[in-house]
């Protein structure tokens, strides 16, 4: 009867000593990824904080508006623009490790005099042009904008008189602060709660994206670096 | 694996499913957006007592599935709770989903769908 030993080759001892060397690599590969992840973690737990921070602040400030303004109805769903347009929108670039995940980052957009739209980003590593300001819309229409276009000769002169002026071009304009919705004159309560969540967006927030993102990542070569350990224990111990 | 170019550079609006007061904090920093006609297409969704779960799945699948267009999406923790399965399967690279606290509704690390991933792996 063949044992064991004869049908199974034990590893040589080069064999054996490559793979403890591989397995030690792996530990160590496995290490440091847990201390990113739990560098990470730490980054999405600290921007939890900052976000229930400042977005109580927030939301704070908008139950004092609403407070105040009890007479004119809740600063709310009623009063948004059924047209607006984001004025603050996400920029997706890589960061400088070519293996690390894409980040986010707020790109505020400007519209100049021409109409034309340029993007512009708002961070700490910001090596773009700068936002301009945005140009004050006219007070008071052109008088040619409502012109009527001249009629064509060949036209039917019976419906000349008749037929509609021809609908001004309308072109979507630059994003409307979304405090004019409420009106001309808002409360400094309503402006205060819109500095809130505007510096909650532009950092704790984008902050918790990037981090989850990150844990992310790192899970996934956390599992495969298990999973490979596992094999090479198993081939070590058999 | 890294993701090909395709997969994210349309993205560029934030999404938010919210109480009426979280809604309107976030559009006050300028992220609400309705696409052109036809389409008109809005960017958040307010939940109040009357919205029914599947208005918020739709909203959601909308947001993450249907549109190529947001980078995005941010949702009041006790409305991801309605809709928990979802957000817990939900494992895609775009656009990121984000639990964020409402006035009446702190932030719960328990019920976050990050930390149960978390959780998970120091388990196994």
């Amino acid at each position: 009867m063949a044992t064991i030993s004869s049908l199974t080759p034990l590893p040589k001892p080069e064999d054996a000593g490559e793979v403890m060397a591989e397995l030690t690599t792996l530990h160590d590969q496995l290490d440091s990824l847990w201390e990113r992840y739990l560098a990470h973690l730490d980054e999405y737990q600290e921007a939890q904080k900052q976000i229930q921070k400042q977005l109580s602040s927030g939301f704070f400030s908008l139950a004092q508006a609403n407070f105040k303004s009890r007479d004119r109805g809740r600063y709310g769903q009623d009063y948004y623009d059924g047209r607006t347009k984001a004025s603050r929108r996400c920029g997706i670039r890589h960061n400088d490790d070519a293996s690390a995940t894409l980040g986010v980052e707020i790109v505020t957009v400007v519209v100049d005099e021409q109409g034309s739209t340029t993007k512009g980003t708002k961070g700490e590593n910001d090596e773009k042009t700068e936002p301009r300001q945005q140009p004050s819309p006219p007070s008071t229409p052109a008088p040619d904008d409502h012109a009527q276009r001249p009629v064509k000769s060949d036209a039917p002169t019976a419906n000349k008189q008749n037929e509609p002026a021809p609908p001004p071009q309308v072109s979507s304009g630059p994003p409307r602060d979304p405090l004019h919705w409420f009106g001309i004159l808002v409360p400094r309560e309503l402006r205060s709660a819109q500095s809130s969540f505007s510096c909650a967006l532009a950092g704790p927030l984008l902050d918790a994206v990037n981090a989850g993102r990150a844990l992310r990542g790192v899970e996934a070569e956390i599992r495969r670096v298990r999973k490979a350990v596992r094999r090479m224990e198993k081939a070590a111990g058999s | 694996m890294a993701l090909p170019t395709s997969a994210y550079k349309d993205r560029e609006f934030l999404a938010v499913i919210g109480d009426e007061d979280s809604v309107t904090g976030i559009l006050l920093a300028g992220v609400g957006h309705v696409t052109d006609p036809p389409d008109s297409q809005k960017n958040f969704l307010v939940v109040d007592q009357k919205t029914d779960t599947t208005t918020i799945e739709g909203a959601f699948d909308s947001f993450t599935k249907q549109r190529k267009d947001i980078a995005i999406v941010l949702i009041n923790q006790h409305i991801a709770d309605k809709i928990r399965g979802k957000v817990d399967a939900y494992s895609e690279a775009f656009p990121s989903v984000l639990e964020i606290p409402s006035k009446d509704h702190p932030y719960d690390p328990d019920k976050d769908s990050v930390m149960k991933r978390v959780r998970k792996l120091f388990g196994e």
